[in-house]
């Protein structure tokens, strides 16, 4: 018998869960997490972001983290960075590449659940990478309460992909919506009509940003000023509304 | 103390257990320990000792079986055993965490492969529960 889920239900009850999924690449899920996890501490909340891409991780380089480990206190502690308790595989692995199996995934994404704790976390954004296998098929098992956010982009191959993972997930995990990166002006949306037809809410947009990952990399604070503020009004729509001060 | 949490796991999944088959008692909970998540023996016993007893049911005994991780070289299709593998300390305590993590750090003596299956002795298991 596996011990774990019971310890991952225990250890995510009442926390607000985000998991933002997709089954296409390149539609931008890791720039709206991260987005996402700025722009809740920006309006109040006490956020945590969890990074599950456990072959490919990439949330660390949009943070700016320096990847310190995770402390270990009554099992692993996610170190806060930049007002957000962030973990991932590469503060574990050096960021050194690796190749996991399916039944490896699954394992690594129980063991991770199951053994971090997020003190203080209110909202926990966890950033899944693209597809429909093992990590995202976990999460939406596993997590209590989760609520699935679906990122796409203007494209048929992002709308096609949009309805795959849709009816795939449908009934077995809340999907709160669906949030449009890389929107640009002027264009009819392909994501609002899909979004409509799959009768999902239609969570918002966030504009194109041209050479947004050098920006990025120059200069840390470029996700908060381009992209969060348009993600703090998606997340106005999920009830996340501006606290304190 | 990372052992910790896998001991909540592990006495929550029990109780939860026994509560759903309504049982009353908890007599013994066998568990397998795989050498490869290399867990603290006495801390570990410590933790299931203590949480065993604020649960409902109350848990009141644990049986720890240690087992050998055996491995499987997909490069090469040979058997290993973690002693063949070298790994730092920093490596081990990162595998400690998560076993998967074997896979960024090992490589296989043999054919210098990073896919290394584990047969057995990963991490923590369940075996048996005795309860009435």
């Amino acid at each position: 018998m596996d011990p774990r889920p019971a310890a991952i239900r225990r250890r995510l009850e009442g926390l607000r869960t985000l998991v933002v999924a997709s089954s296409k690449g390149g539609v931008g899920k890791t720039t709206i997490s991260v987005a996402m996890a700025m722009s809740l501490r920006d309006l109040g909340w006490r956020a945590g972001l969890l990074d599950l891409d456990l072959t490919n991780p990439s949330c660390h380089h949009l943070l700016g983290s320096r990847l310190s480990g995770p402390l270990e206190d009554k099992g692993l502690v996610p170190p806060v960075e930049r007002g957000i308790r962030f973990l991932s595989i590469a503060q574990l692995s050096g960021d050194k590449p690796l190749a996991l199996r399916g039944h490896e995934v699954d394992e690594a994404v129980k063991e991770i659940l199951a053994v971090t704790r997020w003190p203080g976390v209110e909202v926990l954004v966890i950033d899944t990478p693209p597809g429909l296998g093992d990590e995202i098929l976990d999460v939406v098992s596993l997590v209590p309460r989760g609520e699935l956010v679906l990122v796409a982009t203007n494209s048929l191959l992002a709308t096609t992909s949009l309805r795959r993972a849709a009816e795939a997930l449908a009934g077995a995990s809340k999907i709160a919506g669906v949030v449009e990166n890389m929107r640009r002006g002027g264009s009819t949306s392909r994501v609002e009509e899909e979004a409509a037809r799959l009768g999902l809410r239609y969570l918002g947009s966030v504009p194109y940003v041209e050479g947004l990952d050098e920006l990025v990399e120059r200069d840390a604070t470029a996700l908060e000023r381009l992209i969060a503020p348009h993600v703090a009004a998606v997340l106005g729509k999920l009830g996340f509304e501006r606290r304190g001060g | 103390m990372h052992e910790w949490s896998l001991a909540e796991a592990v006495v929550e999944a029990v109780a939860s257990f026994a509560r759903e088959h309504g049982s009353k008692r908890v007599k013994l909970v066998r568990i397998s320990l795989g050498e490869l998540q290399a867990v603290d023996v006495g801390i570990f016993k410590e933790a299931l000792s203590l949480l065993g007893e604020s649960v409902e049911p109350r848990i009141e005994g644990f049986q720890l079986e240690r087992e050998k991780a055996v491995l499987l070289c997909r490069g090469c299709y040979e058997t290993l055993l973690l002693e063949e593998l070298s790994l730092s300390d920093e490596e081990r305590e990162a595998v400690h965490f998560v076993p998967e993590l074997l896979h960024a750090y090992a490589k296989c003596p043999r054919c210098g492969s990073s896919d290394l299956d584990v047969i057995r002795g990963r991490g923590v298991s369940i075996k048996s529960i005795e309860a009435e």
